[in-house]
């Protein structure tokens, strides 16, 4: 995407009602300084326009169940959404692993359950921002007990073949992320283009296209991301012409207990 | 939580001091939060989704998100108020198109100020102020534009397909009542 496409896309942004897959966008504001500039300016503006509203009086009760609401959620360990909590992200990758095992997603896991090293092996190699991944994972920065977790598994649409799972990685101190393993698809279907929607219409952030699979029709892809990825809990895979392959939706799972590392 | 926090506008240091505190939980820090932002919090929540019901439910998940977020945001970047309405504002809109059919409400956007304000909301009056003074710089139709986007989550395309006219005409008018926005407050901001 360039500068003419970028600056045409910033107003909607800004005003929070952009349409469709905002990381090509982010993607260029993280190097182009005088894109970055104008949607600085643009956000900025529509951040004012909230206050031009005619005031409210809320109920003067509202303010203790706010407060209740944020206190119990810090101090509790398990999140008011159930999302996963993940108290060591560094063990992330292992620890999606285990509760996919545990869902009884066989088709992807009965294969690789034995794999899991070499998967992540191979998606090194496949994919240099999961390297970054494993990084930011590994570092002591990414140690954070508010991290959450959102995990799913991918079925075939009608007759396809195919299923995989995907995890999302939501944190309030790194980049969010997001890794997607598939399976059992078709060499001639390929690109694959997995995405990610979100509740709101129209909402929807392109992980990546897998052009290569493996000899077991599978790719591990995994994405570090600028844009928040709450409330992106619907993932679909979908072949070179555009057919939906995949599909699947994360969401609340029982906790994962943290392997030592 | 630690320290003093000023009853006029917040300096970056104790924007930062506040988050930290709401980071952990701190109740004091979550009814300081709550007395400066939570009235045009439900603001947003009342005007953009029509009952008092949704709008308390966005206000008690706006400041969830934030507690959530908080080790995000950065006062260096924008201030505290601009980061929280902007919470607000994504998700009122997220919840107003999920919501297909329900009626949208009429929307208030010049009113009287009320009375005796508390000292904890005098600054967002003051953003209130300027939040006028730079709409006010915009034509009737510019403000029916920010108003049909920002306010009721249009997107350029419906409102070209709803209007007939190009897509590129309105979101060229979206940027340059955006920028009037903007230029409008820096005139009002101290060199």
């Amino acid at each position: 995407m360039n500068c003419a496409g970028v600056r045409e896309l910033l107003p909607e942004h800004a005003l929070g009602v952009g349409n469709g897959d905002a990381s090509e966008l982010e993607q260029h504001l993280s190097w182009c300084a005088a894109c970055r500039r104008e949607a600085r300016e643009l956000e900025r503006a529509a951040g004012m326009l909230a206050f031009a509203l005619a005031p409210a009086d809320p109920a003067a009760e509202l303010q203790d169940r706010v407060v209740g609401a944020v206190g119990a959620a810090a101090t509790s360990p398990r999140r008011p959404t159930g999302l996963i909590r993940v108290r060591r992200a560094g063990v992330i990758l292992l620890a999606a692993a285990v509760a996919l095992a545990g869902l009884g997603t066989g088709a992807v896991l009965a294969h690789r359950s034995g794999r899991t090293a070499q998967i992540v092996s191979q998606a090194q190699q496949q994919n240099e921002e999961l390297a970054r991944f494993r990084q930011l994972i590994q570092s002591a920065a990414y140690v954070d007990p508010a991290t959450e977790a959102a995990l799913g598994t991918l079925d075939p649409v009608h007759d396809g073949t195919g299923s995989g799972s995907a995890l999302t990685i939501v944190s309030p101190t790194v980049d969010d992320q997001v890794i997607v393993i598939v399976t059992g698809l078709r060499p001639k279907g390929a690109p694959f283009t997995v995405t990610l929607l979100a509740a709101r219409p129209g909402r929807s952030l392109t992980v990546a296209r897998i052009r290569h699979l493996d000899s077991g029709g599978g790719a591990t892809v995994a994405r570090v991301v600028s844009q928040d990825l709450t409330g992106f809990g619907r993932v679909v895979v979908r072949d070179a012409r555009g057919r939906l392959v995949l599909t699947g939706t994360l969401g609340a799972e029982a906790p994962v207990s943290s392997p030592s590392p | 939580m630690q320290g003093h926090v000023n009853e006029g506008p917040l300096l970056p240091r104790e924007e930062r001091q506040l988050m930290e505190g709401l980071l952990a939980g701190d109740d004091a820090a979550i009814r300081a939060l709550y007395a400066r932002f939570g009235r045009p919090v439900y603001t947003m929540g009342l005007r953009l989704l029509g009952s008092r019901e949704a709008a308390e439910e966005l206000t008690q998940d706006v400041f969830l998100t934030a507690w959530r977020k908080a080790a995000r945001f950065d006062p260096l970047r924008g201030r505290l108020s601009t980061w929280l309405m902007t919470i607000a504002h994504n998700l009122a809109v997220d919840r107003l198109r999920r919501d297909t059919g329900v009626s949208r409400p009429h929307l208030v956007l010049v009113d009287e100020v009320p009375d005796a304000p508390g000292i904890d909301e005098e600054a967002v009056l003051m953003e209130r102020d300027e939040a006028l003074r730079a709409l006010a710089s915009l034509s009737d139709a510019e403000k029916r534009l920010i108003a049909r986007t920002y306010f009721r989550g249009m997107t350029a395309r419906e409102i070209a397909e709803a209007d007939g006219i190009p897509l590129g005409t309105v979101k060229t008018r979206l940027r340059s009542a955006l920028i009037k926005v903007r230029r409008a407050n820096e005139e009002k901001e101290p060199s």
